[in-house]
């Protein structure tokens, strides 16, 4: 490949990446002021955009930071696993030559947005660029702007609200008739255990027994 | 340890765990079989979403009068993602109405 072809591929990637960067503004603001408002400094929360870049897992961090540090680890790191999925997926689609580069930027959305697209690496790394600073932008936004966001009691608890909106956004996809049987075991057993003052405990749980149960069900539906 | 040391170990654990989970299975590629481990993996997820939503739900809801200003809020977010098909424009919605309905009933 040419050093032109090359190029415009990048700039194809990060054309292409356009969606993506709407979309990672408004959260990466709502998860800027959110761990502001749950005690992070605004250096420590661009800190946490610049080095894991996954959002969900990045709002379980935060979410679960006060409480537990080791759930604060695990459960993130469980939620992130989907990732060896995404990953192995692409690694057979598209050759990969720096893959110390590209594995960096493959969140939920670049891999589903390279997966519907034909190209190469390089507009694999467009995408992720594109993707990447739109959501250091937003963290940045949303940290620092937050202390004077967070003068106003209302737009406080509304922009803390915006976590159980993002959640709620990543559920609704899989709010299908395969998927809506792990949905709800999966939020019955973590309600259960808040009500008993356990939610990292249930959250864990939930991510390992919801499965589990689903995979039982299934198996004696097709006997 | 204080405090602030705990929370960058952490967060530089999780940064490695996650880059890790995407750079390895690249290197690997060859040696991976995903037929089980995916659907596990994909159902695991699923879970972990929704019970960090219902976490979430529960603890930001702190009694009755919070209710209906969070199930309207979760209601526009249901619809303006199912017309967009863009969760950041649809979260900000969502933010937008909670925090216009809490300026107009600032009691609930």
């Amino acid at each position: 490949m040419n050093r032109n072809t090359g190029f415009s591929n990048l700039k194809k990637g990060i054309i292409l990446s356009l969606p993506i960067m709407l979309g990672y503004i408004p959260v990466g603001m709502a998860f800027g002021s959110s761990a502001v408002s749950l005690g992070f400094a605004p250096l420590e929360t661009v800190l946490i955009s610049v080095l894991i870049f996954a959002g969900s897992s990045q709002f379980a961090l935060i979410t679960l930071m006060n409480s537990s540090h080791l759930m604060a680890f695990i459960i993130p790191v469980f939620l992130n696993m989907r990732h060896i999925i995404y990953s192995s997926i692409v690694a057979h689609k598209i050759k990969i030559s720096v893959p110390h580069l590209t594995a960096f930027g493959l969140t939920d959305e670049v891999f589903a947005t390279s997966v519907n697209q034909e190209g190469d690496e390089k507009m694999l790394i467009g995408l992720e660029i594109g993707a990447y600073f739109s959501w250091i932008v937003g963290t940045m936004v949303g940290a620092f702007g937050s202390s004077k966001l967070l003068e106003y009691d209302s737009l406080s608890r509304s922009l803390s609200f915006s976590l159980v909106s993002l959640f709620f956004g990543l559920l609704i996809p899989h709010l299908n008739r395969r998927e809506i049987g792990s949905a709800i075991l999966g939020g019955f057993i973590a309600g259960m255990f808040y009500l008993l003052n356990q939610a990292s405990l249930g959250i864990l749980l939930a991510g390992i027994l919801s499965p589990m149960i689903v995979n039982l069900l299934r198996g004696k539906e097709n006997e | 340890m204080n405090e602030k040391m705990i929370h960058l170990l952490v967060i530089g654990m999780v940064a490695v765990s996650t880059y890790l989970m995407r750079f390895l299975p690249i290197v690997f590629r060859n040696r991976i079989k995903l037929d089980k481990f995916a659907e596990f993996l994909s159902n695991s997820s699923i879970a972990i979403i929704s019970a960090l939503f219902i976490t979430s739900f529960m603890s930001s809801t702190t009694g009755f009068l919070d209710l209906p200003v969070a199930i309207f809020t979760l209601c526009s977010v249901f619809i303006f993602y199912k017309l967009w098909r863009n969760l950041g424009l649809s979260i900000l919605i969502g933010v937008l109405i909670h925090f216009l309905l809490s300026l107009i009933f600032p009691n609930l």
